[in-house]
């Protein structure tokens, strides 16, 4: 770390010689500190680290950050696409049937449960097909906290484990337990 | 009207109200609920699941920005996820059982409270030093971006955040909406945590919270298909366009105007009901 500390004078405290190290690693040897040195200041540049408040975010929180991001992004691009097939098909077949939503009757059987929509979606029931893109929407923020866990798990935060299994807990009783 | 044209006048109405829900950091979804029971003549059951599946698209839509702005702070989202989750299922299973005109008179009392919340103004909280110990067990303290670096922020009162946090989960699991505005109300004002980082890490936990409530009503038959399509493709691309015209405008006028159109759904949802 001795020629890292002659590089960058402003790196004073231990918690930003960690940073450099995680940063420095994969790269090859030679130019190791001027490829530190420039990311270091790209990431000053852009906020992330503040030379005054000494506070910094760990190269694996924000991976995390960063899988999560994708994550919804996906879910909800996915979900949308599905959706939006599912209705150009309900539009095509239904869209000149009159819209009838005053009286409440209940969605049938077969669009209340997540197994039966999936089935009924394979046949090529339109409703069936919106119906699973919304379960898709709804499944994205659950697997969010799955990711979520899973990182708590390897990072040995046994609070949060606790706390992402409660959550989790709470969506499953809903998903499923509600049949009941 | 067939559904061909009731589905492109939802998708107007819902692309209208997540746009203007974005711009004015309300949320799309607490307009959805009025906007289809009292323009659409829709049954509120119905128009409770569409809005809730609205919900979770513009929450995860926006997240998913937000994040990689380093404004929300996750771990605080997750702790307070365990209130919002727990309070949004009791949220659905209480509305199973209360008639719709109960259902209806609770939501005109939210939507007249997040009336009142628009027009508040924003103020951004000095930077404290005093340390909470259940902040600190949890490790919810956190830092955010500002002109001048990141900042660290304490959080405060976190029993007191949490409880809100559970009836913010209750009013979403009951009404379907995403109730950005207790949320917000929690974190800012009772958790002394920035604006920013408030409404950031709102955001963030409403799309688990609704994910909770959405089982119970997927099973009780509350989210049909056909209306939920036009309402979850026109809430989506209305907040995105929001969020990106939002920079750099003046929202002012827009706030009133919004909060003014809240009144005036919330009074005319319950003069329907009593006649």
């Amino acid at each position: 770390m001795s020629n890292f500390d002659s590089g960058l004078p402003w790196l004073a405290s231990p918690s930003q010689e960690a940073q450099i190290d995680v940063l420095a690693l994969p790269k090859e040897e030679a130019d190791s500190d001027i490829t530190a040195l420039e990311q270091q200041q790209s990431k000053i540049s852009s906020g992330e680290i503040n030379i005054h408040h000494n506070i910094a975010k760990t190269e694996p929180e924000l991976q995390f950050e960063n899988i999560l991001s994708q994550l919804l992004k996906y879910g909800v691009f996915i979900a949308c696409a599905v959706v939006l097939w599912g209705g150009l098909l309900y539009l095509n077949i239904h869209g000149n049937e009159r819209a009838n939503y005053q009286f409440f009757r209940g969605e049938p059987d077969i669009l209340r449960s997540p197994i039966d929509v999936m089935q009924a979606a394979y046949t090529g029931s339109s409703s069936a097909i919106i119906q699973l893109g919304l379960l898709i929407l709804i499944a994205t923020p659950i697997l969010r906290v799955i990711i979520s866990l899973l990182m708590f798990v390897w990072q040995k935060n046994f609070i949060y484990i606790i706390l992402n299994l409660l959550v989790l807990s709470a969506l499953f009783y809903s998903l499923i337990g509600a049949y009941y | 009207m067939n559904i061909w044209e009731f589905s492109l006048l939802v998708w107007v109405g819902s692309f209208t109200a997540g746009l203007v829900g974005s711009l004015t950091g309300l949320g799309g979804g607490v307009v959805i609920v009025p906007l289809l029971t009292s323009v659409f003549g829709v049954d509120i059951r119905y128009a409770v699941g569409a809005s809730l599946v609205s919900v979770i698209a513009t929450s995860s839509g926006a997240a998913c920005r937000y994040i990689k702005t380093g404004y929300t702070n996750l771990r605080l989202g997750m702790f307070l996820e365990v209130a919002t989750t727990i309070g949004a299922i009791i949220g659905a299973l209480i509305a199973t059982f209360v008639t719709v005109k109960a259902l209806t008179i609770v939501l005109a009392i939210v939507l007249l409270y997040s009336a009142y919340l628009s027009q508040q103004p924003k103020k951004e909280h000095p930077e404290s030093e005093s340390t909470d110990s259940l902040g600190n067990y949890f490790q919810l303290n956190g830092t955010y971006p500002t002109g001048n670096g990141l900042m660290s922020y304490q959080v405060h009162a976190v029993p007191a955040g949490f409880s809100v946090m559970l009836v913010a989960g209750v009013i979403s699991g009951l009404l379907g909406i995403g109730s950005g505005a207790f949320k917000v109300l929690a974190m800012d004002q009772i958790m002394g945590i920035p604006f920013k980082v408030s409404t950031t890490t709102s955001n963030f936990m409403i799309g688990v919270t609704a994910a909770a409530s959405a089982g119970v009503y997927l099973a009780r038959g509350y989210i049909d298909p056909g209306l939920s399509m036009p309402v979850m493709l026109g809430v989506l691309p209305g907040a995105i366009l929001g969020a990106k015209i939002l920079v750099g405008t003046k929202t002012q006028v827009l706030r009133i105007i919004f909060g003014l159109v809240l009144v005036v759904m919330a009074l005319k949802m319950v003069y329907n009901s009593f006649v």
